[in-house]
């Protein structure tokens, strides 16, 4: 390609780079929500890297919604892509990410990674959005209300999911533990 | 102590064990730049113009998209129908052509007209697909906890169905090697699930048999004919005049991973693209088609695409 062809073409396609107010727009975002949601999404997948992997992805995601992330909230749109990319095929399938989890599983055989601690892997064994909602309503100390609306659920499924999770820690516990 | 304290203890406990990084945002920023500047690789190159008048066919794409998704439009499919596909997934269903086709992020809903999508917090009735990938079919128990589920057979596949009585239908079917959208390989079960859900009687009541319609027309990619009319994607539209068959379906997995961020044969064009519409396509000859494609993303635009034996390439946008 010559150089006016490639002129004409780049003219054609469009200026390559983001826009800049949108960019910066989405740094003051990271800014303000980035420790929260990386230990959101910690709480969510159980891994150090993938949850950084899913905050990260959970942002180019937003920048592409463009308008609709405003609309919908910016903690709340980020909080429930990250569940979804969690649960979502295509994250937990990618070649980076088994490649991140080897590193995690390693971690995890570290003799000085804490194995030790029941409850927190009790709370591993529970399924992606019920830890979502045990770690917005027991460390973000939501209420059920706020918790449907930073996760896109009605309070009643919010409800259900908690109970559930409860039901399976006690079960997975012991049943000495009460509320 | 009580439970729901050992919870916070414990996550207290662990919620140092992710430290902000300070290099994070300088590769969220990266990743940003690259999905924007994706540069045309040799594969593609320019051909010409195409006319303004001749390729900006105001058509648009179907109304009140959302999420990145597209709703059906109106001009309806065959018989008050219309074919949802999925390539990458490797399904496809009939549903009423009035329906939106929707979503969040990985999962696809439709939902009656003038009834808003799950996320959105309000009364709605909604069919709802997840893929789930190192997940079996029939182990329910992480999802829907003790909630009794019967073996079933749908689409001829091993499945399991849970009707509990609260205005919901639970589906789950073996999907093991019949999706590898970003692998060359499929190890481990994979799951397929369609929730039917309504939030009122008087929703479940009248939409009810037509989520059941949808779900029982369920039909693997691999085992279907191709469609005839109107055709949704979870991110893009084909209407009826278009012949979709192979060369077609290799345009839509190219545009469907291409907006998922999934690897794809070659890079697209600069620019962030979210939902798309078929255009135009052209017989180039025997083995080779060009489709006209309209884009929405970072604005709108037109590109021309071509398909034929050796794949996708570019050849234009305007």
């Amino acid at each position: 390609m010559n150089g006016t062809a490639e002129a004409t073409w780049r003219a054609q396609i469009g200026i390559f780079q983001p826009a800049r107010s949108r960019l910066e727009r989405l740094g003051s975002w990271f800014d303000a929500e980035y420790p929260g949601l990386l230990r959101f999404a910690y709480f969510v997948c159980g891994s150090r890297a993938q949850a950084e992997d899913l905050v990260q992805d959970a942002f180019v995601r937003m920048y592409k919604a463009g308008a609709r992330v405003e609309e919908q909230g910016i903690g709340a749109y980020a909080r429930r892509t990250i569940v979804n990319l969690s649960r979502s095929g295509f994250r937990r399938a990618s070649r980076e990410t088994r490649a991140l989890r080897q590193l995690d599983a390693r971690a995890a055989s570290d003799p000085d990674v804490d194995t030790r601690d029941e409850m927190w892997r009790a709370i591993q064994e529970l399924s992606a959005r019920q830890r979502a909602v045990v770690a917005l309503k027991f460390y973000e100390d939501m209420s059920e209300r706020d918790v449907a609306a930073a996760l896109g659920m009605s309070t009643g499924s919010v409800k259900k999911h908690a109970d559930r999770a409860l039901t399976r820690l006690r079960a997975r516990l012991g049943e000495g533990r009460q509320s | 102590m009580s439970i729901e304290n050992e919870i916070k203890e414990a996550l207290m406990r662990h919620a140092e064990d992710v430290e902000p990084r300070t290099e994070s945002w300088g590769e969220v920023e990266g990743k940003v730049r690259s999905v924007h500047q994706r540069r045309i690789a040799t594969t593609v190159f320019l051909v010409a113009l195409i006319a303004a008048a001749g390729v900006m066919v105001p058509r648009l794409l179907p109304s009140g998209a959302r999420d990145g998704l597209v709703n059906p439009a109106t001009t309806g499919g065959t018989d008050g129908v219309a074919t949802f596909r999925n390539e990458l997934q490797g399904y496809q269903v009939t549903i009423p052509d009035d329906w939106h086709v929707g979503g969040f992020e990985g999962s696809v809903e439709f939902n009656p007209p003038g009834l808003p999508g799950l996320t959105v917090g309000e009364d709605t009735f909604a069919v709802e697909s997840f893929l789930f990938y190192d997940e079996a079919y029939d182990d329910t128990s992480e999802m829907f906890g003790d909630v009794s589920f019967e073996p079933a057979t749908l689409a001829g596949l091993n499945a399991v169905r849970s009707e509990d009585g609260v205005r919901r239908i639970v589906y789950r079917l073996d999907w093991s090697g019949r999706s590898c959208p970003t692998q060359t390989s499929c190890p481990g079960p994979q799951t397929l699930q369609f929730i039917v859900v309504g939030s009122t009687d008087d929703l479940w009541s009248r939409y009810a048999e037509m989520g059941r319609d949808i779900v029982g027309s369920l039909t693997p990619t691999g085992d279907a004919d191709f469609p005839t009319g109107d055709v949704y994607t979870p991110r893009g539209f084909v209407p009826a005049g278009i012949v979709y068959d192979e060369l077609t379906a290799s345009l839509i997995r190219f545009m469907e991973a291409r907006i998922e961020g999934a690897p794809t044969q070659v890079e697209p064009p600069a620019g962030i693209v979210v939902a798309y519409e078929v255009l135009e396509r052209n017989e180039v000859d025997a083995n080779s088609v060009q489709f006209e494609v309209r884009v929405e993303g970072d604005g709108t635009r037109t590109e021309t695409v071509g398909v034929g034996p050796d794949g996708v390439r570019f050849a234009n946008e305007s």
